[in-house]
C-alpha cells in the first residue's frame, strides 16, 4: 500500500496534466507518450525478471495441478464477484443493455450458478464483458496521460491507476468486515493474478519470440487493446494511421 | 387481401396462415439479402483467408508448406507498403540499398509471424461479418474466428485492412486481432529497437533474419503438439 502513498499524487497530476481536453482519438496507438521510458523500462525488466522466477512457474504449475473445470469455476466465481464494479460503470456509461447484461448475469450466476461457480447466463447467450473506471473516464473524455509500467501490476497509465482505486470503492466487500478479511482479499488477488497469467503464457510467449524490443511491443499492445475495450470492441477506422 | 382469405378459408386458418406465408418469405429472402450485401474486399478476404487456411491444414511437409504459405502471403499482402510504415520516422533518410536489404528480412519476418500466429488457429473457421469504409479504396473487414470443436468459446474478432494496389487490385495492408493491429504493433517494436540501437538499420535488418529462423524453428512439426 505504501506504493500507492507514493503513486497517488503522481498520478493526479498526472491527469490534470493529461487534461480533460486530450480525447482517446489524439493520442491513438501511434503515439508513444512515454516521458517515464528509462524508468518504465527498469520497471518492466524488474517484472519480467519476477515473473520468469516465479509467476510464470506458479501459473505452469497451476495449470499442470488442476484440471481445466476447476480453474475454469474459479475463474467463473472472481469474475462473478467482479460483477458490481462492471454493473458500477456500466451504469456510469450509460450502457443501459450492458448494465442490464451484468445484472442478469450476477443474477442468475449467483444462485442457479451456485454462488458464481457456473457461468449459466453465458450458455442462455448473456455473454460477459469487463469494464472498470479508468473505462469510465475515458468515455468522459479524461486523457490517458503517460504511459506507466508499475511493477508487478503491468501497463497502465495514470487514468487506469486512478480508475483501479475508485473501483475498490465500488467493490462491496471492500465494505464487509470480517475476521480474515486481509486474508482473503490478499488471496484473492493472488489467485486471480495467477490465473490470469496462467490463461496467458502462450499469447505471451509468442509476443516475446517475435518481438525485437519486447517493452515496446507491450506498450503498443497494451495501448491498442485498452483502447479497443474502451470503445467496446468497435472499430474505429477513421483513427487508423495513413499508410 | 382478407377479403380473398375470407372467401377462400375460414377466418381463424387465415389469421394462422399469412404470418406463416410471410415467416417463410423472410425467411428464403434473407440469404439472398446476404449474399447481395458482400462487398468486393468481403469477398476477397473470406476467399483468400480460406486459401490460406487450406495451406496450414494441408497434410504438407514443412518445407513445402512454408513455401506455399510465402507465395500465398507475397501475393495477399503488401509486405513492402507495411515494412516502410513500421519504420515510422526513420524511414526517411534511409539510403535505397538499406531500404532494399531492410524489405527483405521483413518479407521473411512477416511471413514466419503470420505464420506462426494463423496456426494457432488451424482447424478454425473465419466468417467475414461484415466492413467498414474508411475511404474509397481503405476498407476495414472484420471477420469472427469461430472455433467449431469448443462449445462454450466465445468467438474472437479479427479484421483486415483492404487497400487498392496501382493497379487496382485489393491488397491487404494489416491485420487486427481483438483491436490490436499488428503493423502498429510492428512499428512500435521495430521503432523502439531501433531507438535503443542508435537507429542502425542494419542491425534491426540482421535482427529480423534471426528472428525468422527462430520463429521457423520452434513453429516446426513440434509446435504442433505444444498447441495441445
Amino acid at each position: 500500500m505504501n506504493l500507492f502513498k507514493v503513486l497517488v499524487p503522481a498520478i493526479l497530476a498526472g491527469v490534470l496534466l493529461s487534461g480533460c481536453a486530450s480525447v482517446s482519438s489524439a493520442e491513438g496507438p501511434q503515439a508513444i507518450n512515454d516521458p517515464l521510458e528509462p524508468v518504465n523500462r527498469v520497471m518492466f525488466d524488474t517484472t519480467l525478471a519476477l515473473d520468469r522466477a516465479v509467476l510464470r512457474p506458479t501459473a505452469l504449475a497451476y495449470r499442470t495441478v488442476f484440471p481445466a473445470f476447476m480453474r475454469d469455476s474459479l475463474r467463473n466465481f472472481l469474475n462473478n464477484l467482479g460483477s458490481p464494479v462492471i454493473l458500477a460503470n456500466d451504469v456510469l456509461q450509460g450502457e443501459g443493455t450492458r448494465a442490464g447484461d451484468t445484472l442478469i448475469r450476477a443474477g442468475v450466476n449467483t444462485t442457479l450458478g451456485l454462488g458464481g461457480l457456473v457461468d449459466v447466463a453465458k450458455r442462455w447467450g448473456y455473454m460477459r464483458h469487463s469494464e472498470d473506471f479508468g473505462q469510465t473516464l475515458a468515455v468522459y473524455g479524461v486523457g490517458e496521460g503517460p504511459y506507466l509500467f508499475v511493477p508487478l501490476l503491468g501497463p497502465g497509465n495514470p487514468r487506469d491507476v486512478l480508475g483501479w482505486i475508485v473501483d475498490l470503492a465500488f467493490d462491496p466487500l471492500t465494505y464487509a468486515q470480517w475476521r480474515e478479511k486481509f486474508l482473503w482479499q490478499f488471496g484473492r488477488a493472488g489467485v486471480d493474478l495467477i490465473d490470469l497469467r496462467a490463461r496467458n503464457i502462450e499469447t505471451l510467449d509468442e509476443i516475446e519470440k517475435t518481438s525485437l524490443d519486447y517493452y515496446a511491443s507491450v506498450r503498443s499492445l497494451y495501448r491498442q487493446s485498452r483502447n479497443n475495450e474502451i470503445r467496446n470492441g468497435a472499430t474505429e477506422v477513421q483513427d487508423l494511421p495513413d499508410f | 387481401m382478407s377479403s380473398y382469405s375470407r372467401a377462400m378459408l375460414p377466418s381463424w386458418a387465415a389469421a394462422l396462415i399469412w404470418p406463416l406465408v410471410m415467416l417463410v418469405a423472410i425467411i428464403f429472402s434473407a440469404p439472398v439479402a446476404f449474399a447481395a450485401a458482400a462487398s468486393p474486399a468481403e469477398t476477397f478476404v473470406q476467399q483468400n483467408i480460406d486459401k490460406g487456411y487450406a495451406i496450414l491444414n494441408a497434410s504438407l511437409s514443412d518445407d513445402q508448406r512454408r513455401a506455399q504459405f510465402r507465395t500465398f502471403m507475397l501475393g495477399l499482402t503488401d509486405t513492402r507498403r507495411i515494412g516502410m510504415f513500421t519504420l515510422g520516422q526513420y524511414a526517411n533518410g534511409a539510403s535505397k540499398a538499406d531500404l532494399d536489404k531492410f524489405t527483405d528480412a521483413f518479407i521473411d519476418y512477416a511471413v514466419a509471424v503470420y505464420e506462426s500466429r494463423l496456426s494457432k488457429y488451424k482447424g478454425q473457421t473465419l466468417k467475414v461479418t461484415g466492413s467498414s469504409e474508411r475511404a474509397a479504396d481503405d476498407i476495414v473487414v472484420n471477420a469472427d474466428v469461430v472455433n467449431p470443436n469448443s462449445s462454450n468459446g466465445q468467438p474472437f474478432k479479427v479484421g483486415f485492412r483492404v487497400r487498392k494496389t496501382s493497379d487496382g487490385h485489393p491488397i491487404i495492408t494489416d491485420m487486427q486481432v481483438e483491436g490490436v493491429w499488428l503493423a502498429l504493433s510492428q512499428r512500435s517494436d521495430f521503432t523502439g529497437f531501433l531507438q535503443q540501437h542508435g537507429g542502425s538499420l542494419a542491425a534491426l535488418t540482421d535482427n529480423l533474419h534471426m528472428q525468422a529462423q527462430q520463429i521457423h524453428a520452434s513453429s516446426g512439426p513440434g509446435s504442433q503438439q505444444a498447441q495441445k
